[in-house]
């Protein structure tokens, strides 16, 4: 019977005793898992196999990632930070390395620091920080991210920076098109300071580093990036938006699941059906928080 | 049910728990997803447990706490932005 698709209903193996609707049994909870597992491996094998066919659509602009930084600080009493054209060659030649060298952090595996990008710009520093981010759809997003943050939150809300730096970058990280954001900030250091300045090594931090002279970096060259890898409009066009569609498909699975699932309870207590099976209260319960916790889920990424 | 209410307040407190780290490790897919794992390990103990209790732990209830976990797990796997 098709109801039997849908409701729990009585076993013919054993008289007297139910079990549940098709669509909630063994098999059926195997193959829904197996499909998944198809997505997760067509997900990462076109990836790799068809690298820029999937990716993440965002549109991510510099003046919006300026204004909403500015805004920010603004409400919190601290002075908005001006673009230094340096601070944007160092920011575009960090996403680039990342691009090039396929990493995402903020010291490279070669050991490169984010420092290295200050100096090689010829932006010399008193103070300096970076924040980076990937695979967000908008600018209000970024920040909100970084916000929500306590260490970025420190470096975006920090009174030490007068001047700022961004780069919007489109590329192929890892056989995903993705868009990286890097914001650079900084305080000049005065030319007096400079030669006043003993010679000491930088001291620096993952994020947020104070320097007193130069560092020497040995470090291999690197190009900075063409006018058209450098993305002012932030459009980023993969073929297929490989977060929203997964996070579709899985929603409407889990939300198909919890139903049941309810139902099934529901008609087990109104039925006072006697049957050996996991408690449906459970199972209810955790297909709940995963799909509270999908609809919650962010693509974007911070370091 | 009324029996037994008290055995679902450790699974509440598991999944608040669980909740409360998920959403602490916003924009840090990978640590959200060793949440998951944790929630999905506890319910499952939780689940064997509870049966254990009640002695009606069986082959086939052990398989669909196994069955559901791997599913929540698979569903997170799918959208959480991990890169292998």
């Amino acid at each position: 019977m098709k109801s039997h698709y849908f409701l729990p209903h009585l076993n013919p193996a054993k008289p007297g005793h139910y079990r549940r609707s098709f669509l909630l049994n063994f098999k059926a909870l195997f193959t829904y898992s197996v499909f998944l597992l198809t997505l997760f491996l067509t997900i990462t094998l076109t990836r790799h196999q068809l690298p820029g066919v999937l990716g993440f659509a965002s549109n991510i602009t510099f003046n919006d990632l300026l204004s909403e930084t500015n805004k920010e600080r603004v409400v919190n009493n601290l002075n908005a930070l001006t673009v230094n054209e340096k601070l944007n060659q160092a920011a575009a030649a960090k996403a680039a390395y990342m691009f090039k060298y396929n990493f995402w952090a903020h010291v490279a595996p070669d050991g490169t620091e984010p420092w290295y990008f200050f100096t090689r710009a010829g932006y010399d520093y008193r103070f300096a920080g970076e924040n980076l981010a990937r695979d967000f759809g908008n600018s209000t997003d970024v920040v909100q991210a970084w916000m929500d943050s306590p260490s970025h939150r420190e470096n975006l809300l920090s009174p030490n920076y007068t001047e700022i730096g961004f780069a919007v970058v489109n590329g192929n990280l890892d056989g995903l098109e993705t868009t990286l954001v890097v914001q650079l900030f900084g305080k000049p250091l005065q030319s007096n300071q400079l030669a006043a300045t003993p010679p000491e090594a930088a001291k620096t931090e993952q994020v947020v580093t104070e320097n007193v002279k130069t560092p020497q970096l040995s470090i291999v060259p690197l190009e900075l990036p063409s006018a058209s890898q450098v993305l002012p409009s932030g459009e980023v066009l993969p073929a297929i938006n490989v977060f929203n569609a997964s996070k579709s498909i899985t929603l409407a699975l889990g939300a198909f699941l919890t139903l049941l699932f309810a139902l099934d309870g529901y008609l087990a207590w109104r039925w006072r059906i006697l049957r050996l099976s996991g408690n449906t209260v459970a199972h209810l319960a955790i297909l709940i928080l995963a799909v509270v916790g999908i609809w919650y889920t962010n693509v974007g990424v911070i370091v | 049910m009324r029996h037994y209410i008290y055995h679902y307040l450790p699974l509440l407190f598991i999944l608040l728990i669980g909740g409360y780290f998920f959403v602490h490790f916003s924009y840090f897919p990978s640590y959200q997803f060793l949440v998951v794992l944790g929630i999905v390990t506890a319910y499952f103990i939780w689940g064997v447990v509870h049966h254990a209790v009640l002695k009606r732990l069986s082959i086939g209830v052990l398989a669909e706490y196994l069955l559901i976990g791997g599913l929540v797990v698979m569903m997170f796997a799918s959208v959480l932005n991990i890169r292998l």
